[in-house]
């Protein structure tokens, strides 16, 4: 078990540094970092200095320990279009990315499981295929074009919600429905697990003894059911970062994604790496914690992996 | 369970006699309409814009600036589903607009399918380091989202097509290396691969002449399933002005174009989304019918 934990551990670390190094040389690419800094009038002597003051006249190796040991202390440099430094806007922009995220991972994961469960249960009832079609439906549409269906019908035709900004909860409905929409993937993949649990011999016999339906359905095929929308949590925190990244322009919501959409405009470097650091690292760190929690919550993996 | 209908059918391929009962017997439960929409949406209007699409998609009349599609009061035949801010066609930048999600999709399809094939079948006939090389790469991707990864691009090489292109490649390779890694796998144990292996096959050719066309249909079926995925990414990345440059008609960049426009003509916004909406439909709908017939254990595969 702290075997498998600690290689897992060390990929994640692998994951991280091939991420950064991406990221270094992508932007060491882009061209010469003197052209951006110098102007027209300034001499051989100016660039000389400049070359030593940020450190770019020595070994590429060494320009990416240098990196990264800024990049471990949460420096990426100042903001071109913003009057802080890269760091600074994450650290003011990262509350609010928050509270959507949370709000939407909060009110659709419960839900959907719950819907997923009732599903399968009720299968082939008019619930079932609702469950269906929605999931095919959602599965087709792009969420910037709900977002905006949403903002038509509900704000600018109705007039009964705002079409943007922050402000009090009238402002969270649609961002936080749009934002919930895609795991609703977790429904079908909740009902096909209980499915696959309750066709089980162990069900079988628990009818036969006579236990009560709902005590089957909760206490033994649930449990089992339980831990396949655990594993799909990471893919749920990747459409996430990206989800966010529209939903907060769509809304004009101060968040990352929104800050993401007005660095890459304003051709902000140092900002979109950041941002782009920022989202590697909690997919890493999301990856890590499910593959592990995937292992402490099932048994019979965590029997074949450790021996593995 | 089998039905009395279904152990009717079983064999119906070997045992029709003419061409024409084996096409028909292929095409069984072929899902017509999708595939007919599929072809209206997508497929004529992507290959033929030129001939179709009624005005200049990127000329635009400024007199008739946000005119109201045909259905409407104020509408006219002129413009069947009306015209932009700039007066610009509808119908003809969605026709051209077909043919951009098109050329994007297959392009990186393309692009995509074969650097995950390649990938796959390495580590799964390699194991040993190679594998572990790649499951590391594999990793790595992973942990860059994709819209990130798309600004970080945008940001050093400028916003182009070939950019959108190479952004929706590199996203979407890692799928097929797992698969076909997996496959691989258990394959490699066959005894016609160490039969060949035997006759004096080099590696080379035992991967592709013995292994490649075992994988075929899991490759056909997850290329088709793929298109839709293209498609969405493709058209977000250019809603948020990181993927298909302006003026070119792409279905994101148009449901961009007419957002601000919602409280007086939201036909600017939202049929280009429903060009989209339709042809993933049909696309994954299609894709579904591919796979039960040529590869059902992807069945478990979930998209």
């Amino acid at each position: 078990m702290q075997r498998y934990i600690l290689i897992r551990l060390f990929h994640g670390v692998i994951a991280f540094l091939g991420v950064t190094i991406i990221i270094f040389s992508l932007v060491r690419l882009s061209g010469d970092p003197l052209d951006n800094l110098l102007s027209e009038e300034d001499d051989e002597e100016t660039a000389q200095y400049i070359l030593e003051l940020w450190g770019l006249d020595r070994p590429l190796a060494v320009q990416y320990f240098t990196y990264m040991r800024n990049v471990l202390q949460f420096e990426f440099g100042p903001s071109f279009s913003f009057d802080a430094s890269a760091g600074e806007l994450i650290a003011r922009r990262l509350p609010n990315t928050l509270l959507l995220g949370g709000l939407a991972t909060a009110i659709s994961f419960p839900l959907s499981i719950a819907i997923g469960v009732l599903t399968a249960v009720k299968r082939d009832s008019a619930l079932d295929y609702g469950g269906k079609t929605l999931a095919i439906v959602g599965q087709a549409t792009p969420d910037f074009w709900i977002a905006i269906i949403l903002i038509w019908i509900f704000a600018v035709t109705l007039g009964w919600l705002p079409t943007s900004g922050k402000g009090g909860v009238e402002h969270l409905v649609l961002p936080v429905i749009v934002l919930a929409l895609p795991s609703a993937a977790t429904l079908r993949l909740m009902r096909s697990a209980m499915l696959n649990q309750l066709d089980s011999e162990y069900v079988k016999l628990a009818r036969i003894k006579g236990l009560p339906e709902w005590k089957i359905i909760w206490k033994h095929a649930f449990r089992n059911a339980a831990i396949v929308p655990l594993t799909f949590m990471s893919v749920i925190i990747g459409q996430l970062v990206s989800g966010s990244i529209v939903v907060e322009t769509i809304f004009a919501w101060p968040g990352m994604g929104q800050l993401a959409i007005q660095a890459i405009n304003a051709r902000d470097y140092h900002v979109v790496q950041a941002l782009a650091l920022m989202g590697s690292t909690i997919l890493i760190l999301m990856h890590l914690v499910t593959d592990i929690a995937y292992v402490y919550a099932d048994p019979r993996i965590r029997f074949t992996r450790m021996n593995r | 369970m089998a039905t009395y209908a279904d152990l009717r059918r079983e064999g119906a391929w070997e045992r029709s006699q003419t061409r024409y009962q084996r096409v028909m017997e292929g095409m069984r439960g072929l899902p017509y309409l999708w595939v007919f929409i599929l072809l209206t949406v997508l497929v004529i209007p992507g290959i033929f814009a030129p001939f179709l699409a009624p005005h200049d998609p990127l000329d635009g009349d400024l007199t008739r600036r946000l005119a109201p599609p045909v259905w409407d009061e104020a509408g006219s035949w002129e413009h069947i589903l009306g015209t932009d801010r700039q007066g610009r066609d509808q119908l003809s930048r969605l026709i051209y607009g077909s043919r951009i999600a098109l050329f994007v999709s297959l392009t990186a399809l393309l692009i995509s399918a074969t650097v995950g094939t390649t990938l796959g079948l390495v580590s799964g006939w390699y194991g040993g380091w190679v594998d572990h090389v790649v499951q590391r790469i594999v990793d790595i991707k992973a942990s860059i989202p994709a819209i990130l990864m798309a600004l970080i691009f945008v940001s050093i090489f400028g916003q182009s097509v070939f950019v959108a292109i190479a952004v929706i490649a590199i996203f979407l390779w890692n799928r097929y290396t797992r698969l076909i890694r997996a496959e691989t796998l258990s394959l490699r144990n066959m005894d016609f691969v160490s039969r060949a292996r035997v006759s004096g096959c080099s590696t080379a050719r035992t991967i592709i002449k013995h292994i490649l066309p075992n994988v075929a249909n899991t490759l056909i079926v997850l290329a088709t399933l793929e298109v839709g995925v293209v498609i969405i990414l493709e058209s977000t990345l250019s809603f948020l002005g990181v993927g298909i440059p302006r003026p070119t008609p792409a279905w994101g960049v148009m449901v961009a174009d007419g957002r601000n426009y919602l409280a007086v003509a939201w036909w600017v916004a939202i049929i280009p989304g429903l060009g989209i909406f339709l042809t993933v439909l049909s696309l994954n709908l299609f894709g579904d019918w591919l796979r039960d017939r040529l590869d059902p254990k992807l069945r478990q595969v979930q998209r």
